[in-house]
């Protein structure tokens, strides 16, 4: 550094608050020393380092004792010490310690809606297999532009085909049910509780062994579940569904039967 | 050493005669509004990073074995020296604001060009050894996806997340040693001093949320074990 600087270095350092005024109004820029500077990057430094190191000591531990430490050590251990590089870059090399709180606050807001941006997310996507099962964790390769079987395209087709049979809407649940029903006994798993009126359903219409030959062709039952792929939508938005039977359109078809061949 | 404004004799530089924009109180008052403009814009640029870090936090949830294969591809000694680049040239321009606030332009100009040269440092290292090795070694990312040795079909994912995280990132390191030139010519020209500086101070929170940014990202690609 020039003359200048070092005569400037060794002034006293005004440690004003931001808040404080001289007697005209005028706040001082607080001029952050050298000694400051150099400090932090040495923290910065090190901490760089203890990353590095801290990352090295997991893979060395865990090839040395054959030990598995689980990931989220690492993604805490590495995040935890970002988090204080960044504090210590943003109070002093950002010079928020020594400027107007609000900008700090701005900093911190920020921090906040990062928080809830993750946070949402994670617990919408990391959970989704809690709740239905096949709404699983795999993404498909190549993404949801592959059609999966009980997409909204192909229910709409399989609705379009029902109401050809002369299936009214209603029933459209307990066919779509069935099919979910057919797959847990394939898989022998236990038939959920929104799931038993649609077997009662189901077993009074068309008897316990049901009109579910049709499906059993079949082998659509989706081998990955994906994120993407919601509960067939019953097709509320299709034109035949919009009538009702008050109003009169309900042909005299007989219903009670099963339509046959189905899928 | 061409005439400029702050070298004539008797002829107050422009920085000395800076007046405030109209419908500001003072300087201060201008300089503070200023500084928080550009803090709200640097948390705009915080959130544009946001969505690509929640994409890796989820796509690390669910492959997990993608991306520890994928993050041994990269070499984290690069990363290393890049972080510490990228430190040496935070302190660079915080000590080029302290140059301007205590009126050492020859100082601050030197500040700039060392970050400068920071920067280039970043790029080469990026583009020379880490981007055209993959490039010819076919880890791309999404459907340009060429390397036979994967572990896991969900690398293309962390290629794409390397890729794109690490270019957005570039970009704004290619941005930011714009800013500094125009900083460069501007001091030349006598604009900056202890009374205003307002311009490298919003170019060097600029800079530091780069910095941050890349803080970030070293160990989340590199250091995945």
């Amino acid at each position: 550094m020039s003359h200048s600087a070092d005569h400037a270095d060794k002034r006293t350092i005004e440690i004003h608050s931001a808040g404080e005024a001289d007697a005209r109004g005028h706040h001082s820029h607080v001029i952050v020393s050298q000694r400051v500077l150099l400090a932090v990057l040495g923290l910065l430094l090190f901490f760089t380092l203890a990353t590095v190191g801290a990352a090295q000591a997991e893979a060395w531990i865990a090839h040395t004792y054959n030990v598995v430490i689980p990931q989220w050590v690492n993604v805490f251990v590495a995040l935890s010490i970002a988090a204080v590089k960044t504090i210590i870059v943003a109070a002093y090399f950002m010079q928020l310690r020594y400027d107007n709180p609000m900008n700090t606050c701005i900093a911190v807001f920020t921090v906040f809606v990062l928080a809830f941006f993750f946070g949402f997310t994670m617990i919408d996507l990391g959970t989704r297999h809690a709740i239905y099962e096949w709404k699983g964790r795999e993404v498909v390769l190549g993404g949801s532009a592959t059609v999966p079987e009980n997409s909204r395209v192909n229910a709409a087709k399989k609705v379009e085909q029902l109401v050809k049979d002369g299936v009214t809407p209603p029933e459209f649940l307990c066919h779509f049910a069935s099919e979910e029903i057919d797959r847990l006994k394939a898989k022998k798993a236990e038939i959920p509780e929104y799931l038993h009126a649609a077997v009662a359903m189901g077993e009074k219409k068309y008897g316990a062994h049901g009109h579910h030959g049709h499906d059993h062709g079949d082998a659509h039952a989706p081998s990955e579940n994906t994120p993407n792929r919601s509960r067939a939508f019953t097709g509320l938005t299709i034109k035949e569904l919009m009538d009702t039977p008050a109003d009169g359109k309900h042909d005299g078809k007989d219903h009670k039967h099963a339509p046959a061949g189905g899928h | 050493m061409t005439t400029l404004p702050s070298n004539q004799p008797g002829v107050l530089p422009p920085h000395e005669t800076y007046v405030a924009a109209e419908h500001f109180r003072d300087r201060d008052h201008e300089f503070d509004a200023v500084k928080m403009g550009v803090w709200l814009f640097l948390a705009t640029e915080v959130l544009l990073f946001s969505g690509l870090f929640v994409y890796y936090a989820l796509m690390r949830l669910l492959y997990p074995e993608a991306f520890i294969h994928g993050s041994s591809l990269l070499d984290w000694r690069w990363g290393l020296i890049n972080t510490v680049v990228l430190l040496l040239s935070s302190y660079t321009v915080a000590a080029g604001v302290r140059c301007a606030q205590v009126g050492d332009a020859r100082g601050l100009r030197r500040n700039i060009i060392f970050t400068f040269i920071a920067g280039v440092l970043f790029l080469i290292i990026k583009f020379v050894f880490e981007y055209y090795p993959k490039y010819i070694q076919g880890k791309l990312p999404g459907k340009f996806y060429s390397y036979p040795n994967w572990v896991s079909p969900y690398e293309q994912h962390w290629w794409g997340l390397y890729w794109g995280a690490t270019g957005v990132h570039a970009s704004h390191v290619v941005v930011g040693m714009g800013l500094f030139i125009w900083l460069y010519v501007r001091s030349l020209k006598g604009h900056f001093g202890p009374k205003h500086y307002n311009a490298v101070e919003g170019v060097g929170l600029y800079w530091h949320i780069v910095d941050i940014v890349w803080i970030f990202l070293f160990p989340m690609l590199y250091l995945i074990h």
